[in-house]
């Protein structure tokens, strides 16, 4: 319990109201939302606009009117909810404007609401883009999605001169229906006393309901009928003329802006064209247009992107082309490590600045096909080690590690440095080594892809082929792997046969290496394959064929034949999986010698 | 009760008038549903409509004005069915004259433009005007790809070629190099080199 001292007094009165002058934040927000509206539609740009216009907005509506006119002519701008006092067909033609600029709002899919917002990131670094905002475009791109049509009057510069300019086009509407629906109902009633059946049908429900049918006559009078007055009809012309010059000229400059985008945006695509990237037109619902392929669907590549994008037109004419998904930017990278000691040391690292610069839009196809190429590498590199556990290879955390004893192959998926993080790299001493592999790798790919196309264009195997064995497997990792390994254990024996040559007198051998097989691509299609052939003084021969285990054939790691050249006679023939069976056997055909 | 005097109303005329003013009528309501709206139609079916708007009010005016003399001289009245004790408002409404003030000031500000202006200096400059705009259009190709002054002149439009693996800087250009690795094909050697099966790994 708290002593005397400490207990705290509250007064009854009520607090200080000073203090409270300034609302909390908590106060504030809902009072901006009521007054404002919802935040979403707020940047940064809209709101120095504001403050801007609410300084000088007419100053404004004309500096942004001279910005897009070209010629000296003055032109002059009329809002468009002025002229109130129009009927039926002025209502019509006044309300055009209107829907010009309601169209550039509403009628932009969500992509092309993307590509506008695109538009304004490079428009100034100061344009915060908020996604579904359709305020923006109006506010800060005038000169996105341009019809010729668009020039006819001023864009609205917001949201709220939008809504203003749609709601004064509703009220026209209104007007001129109501006039027009009470026109109709007077004829009808007018008729109805003639034609009752005929009257009736055009007849409002509450004029059915409150009035009899034929209710109303009509007489001739003999007056004289009241002389049109052509004046109007000449007033009107002229406002109209002056409205339509006023258009034309706007549209012209419009348009001769219009003309020297289209002149960029399709030299771009020429450029494109002639560096032999593949267009070709798009006809897919709404989205018209062109379309380019930079992947390898039609290479052979079985990979679920096909690598189509879509080519488009920015605001300012550059063309720009869009992907569909994620921007990629990863790379296929390799590393090596030498295991020393149960120590794990850093020998190599193959480059992962593989990309050009992005200054043209050539170079950023370029860019995205080999970003595609990186992708699909590293998914069928992944696909292939999945299976291979049992030979050492595992991937974790997204990175491939394939362990060969001595040393260690990593293959990453990494961003790649523009900048090697660190210029030793570089200097190591598998480097280079870790280059090749990575070489190799996208080599193998390619004739995969190859391989797959051919086999797409070949006939089809009968349908109830049972051998499923030629399928379209990927063969990327495996010859790589199965080299290297082979190399390693080719190394191993032979070094196992150089102490029996010195321990035995009078046995010689011969090492053949790999097979003689060779394609455009080396030796690295086919499978390794190297024989060993050990000579006896007395004419014994003994054959050793060394594989790898890295291949799906049915072969031991060591098929081994000892033989009598004279007597032509098979002295044994086996099959050995380890270094140690083989050291034996061999250690047995030398001691069996003697009763041959 | 005596039926009324009806051969006075101009029946023809007015029957053709109702069937233009339903067509506008059914017009304008549609495009008011339509902008009511959250989201608002296409630009294209906007203008459309607009278009289809702009003929029915052309024919109904042309109606109106075919039979302007007859409707000029007919004056509507209620007859003693009508209910007037009880709907004087709505009678007024159906037989009033005077325009909306909107349409009237619009009237007013088209009477003060042409103040001064001869009906016949209109006429000519708007035959003059048609005979111009005809001229200019006819003048014009509306169609292809070059100008009519680009094919008078012979020329020929620039044809899209193919130019890749023009540029020699002494190296293998990229083209052939991918050839290469994709089909064999040497750089120099005309001949293929028919690739072997990679599943001859398997035996």
């Amino acid at each position: 319990m708290t002593t005397e001292e400490e207990k705290i007094y509250i007064s009854l009165r009520p607090e200080n109201h000073t203090r409270n002058e300034k609302p909390t934040i908590a106060q504030i927000i809902p009072r901006i939302i009521q007054e404002r509206g919802s935040f979403i539609d707020i940047t940064e740009e809209s709101l120095l606009h504001e403050i801007e216009s609410s300084a000088s907005a007419e100053e404004q509506d004309s500096n942004r009117l001279h910005k897009t006119q070209t010629s000296d002519y003055p032109v002059k701008v009329e809002p468009a909810i002025e002229d109130e006092n129009s009927e039926n067909d002025d209502s019509v033609s006044r309300t055009k404007p209107e829907i010009e600029d309601a169209k550039s709002v509403n009628v932009g899919d969500e992509e092309e609401d993307e590509d506008e917002v695109d538009d304004i990131e490079e428009d100034g670094p100061n344009s915060i883009p908020i996604i579904g905002d359709s305020s923006i475009k109006d506010s800060e791109s005038p000169e996105v999605a341009p019809t010729a049509a668009n020039v006819w009057c001023k864009r609205p510069t917001n949201q709220e001169e939008f809504d203003q300019a749609r709601t004064e086009l509703v009220r026209l509407i209104g007007v001129a229906q109501n006039e027009s629906a009470l026109a109709q109902d007077f004829v009808s009633l007018l008729i109805s006393c003639a034609r009752p059946a005929a009257g009736t049908t055009s007849m409002s429900p509450h004029l059915k309901s409150h009035v009899a049918v034929g209710s109303l006559g009509a007489d001739k009078t003999k007056s004289k009928p009241i002389a049109d007055d052509s004046l109007i009809g000449i007033g009107w012309k002229i406002e109209s003329l002056n409205k339509a010059s006023e258009a034309m000229n706007t549209s012209a400059s419009r348009l001769r802006l219009e003309v020297d985008k289209e002149k960029n945006y399709w030299k771009s695509i020429h450029t494109i064209a002639s560096s032999g990237e593949i267009l070709f037109k798009v006809r897919k619902g709404d989205s018209r247009g062109l379309g380019i392929k930079f992947g390898f669907g039609d290479a052979g590549s079985d990979y679920k992107d096909k690598g189509v994008a879509t080519v488009r037109r920015r605001g300012d004419g550059t063309m720009y082309f869009k992907t569909n998904g994620e921007r990629r930017s990863k790379v296929v990278q390799i590393s090596i490590y030498k295991k020393v000691d149960g120590e794990v040391i850093k020998q190599g690292v193959s480059s992962s600045n593989i990309l050009l610069p992005e200054n043209d839009v050539n170079n950023e196809i370029k860019n995205a096909r080999t970003l595609l190429f990186e992708e699909e590498l590293f998914y069928v590199i992944a696909n292939e080690a999945r299976p291979l556990t049992s030979h050492r290879i595992s991937i974790n955390n997204g990175k491939i590690t394939v362990d060969l004893q001595d040393e260690e192959i990593d293959i990453e998926f990494v961003e790649p440095n523009d900048v090697r993080d660190n210029d030793d790299d570089q200097y190591l001493p598998n480097s280079r080594r870790a280059e090749l592999i990575a070489t190799t790798l996208r080599l193998l790919l390619n004739y995969s892809h190859a391989k797959h196309l051919r086999q797409k264009h070949s006939d089809p195997e009968p349908l109830r082929t049972v051998d499923k064995r030629l399928r379209h497997t990927s063969y990327i990792l495996r010859p790589l792997l199965c080299y290297i390994q082979h190399h390693k254990i080719l190394k191993r024996t032979t070094r196992s046969l150089d102490q029996m040559v010195e321990n035995y007198k009078g046995i010689s051998y011969s090492v053949e290496k790999y097979v003689k097989n060779m394609s455009y691509l080396g030796r690295i299609l086919f499978p390794p394959s190297s024989t060993c052939t050990l000579s006896f003084y007395n004419g014994v021969e003994v054959k050793i064929i060394i594989v790898s285990t890295l291949t799906n054939q049915q072969l031991p790691l060591y098929d081994v034949k000892a033989y009598c050249n004279k007597e032509n006679t098979i002295l044994s023939k086996s099959g050995f999986y380890q270094l140690s069976e083989l050291e034996d056997w061999i250690k047995w055909v030398v001691d069996k010698k003697p009763i041959v | 009760m005596e039926s009324p005097d009806i051969s006075a109303v101009p029946v023809e005329a007015l029957e053709q008038l109702r069937l233009r003013l339903t067509q506008v009528t059914h017009s304008l309501g549609k495009l008011q549903a339509q902008l009511h709206q959250p989201s608002l139609p296409s630009w294209p079916s906007l203008q459309s409509q607009f278009i289809i708007l702009l003929t029915q009010l052309i024919s109904l005016s042309q109606t109106l004005s075919l039979h302007s003399d007859i409707l000029q001289q007919t004056v509507a009245y209620p007859l003693p069915n009508f209910p007037s004790r009880t709907e004087e408002g709505l009678l007024t409404t159906l037989l009033r004259k005077k325009p909306l003030p909107e349409v009237e000031k619009w009237v007013n500000n088209g009477h003060e433009l042409a103040q001064g202006i001869k009906v016949k200096d209109v006429e000519d400059f708007c035959s003059w005007a048609a005979e111009v705009v005809r001229d200019i259009r006819d003048n014009h190709m509306w169609f292809g790809f070059s100008t009519q002054r680009e094919l008078d002149d012979g020329a020929v439009a620039e044809e899209y070629t193919l130019k890749a693996a023009e540029e020699d800087d002494g190296g293998i250009p990229v083209d052939k190099v991918l050839q290469f690795m994709y089909q064999g094909r040497e750089p120099s050697a005309q001949q293929v080199i028919p690739p072997r099966p990679f599943n001859a790994m398997r035996n």
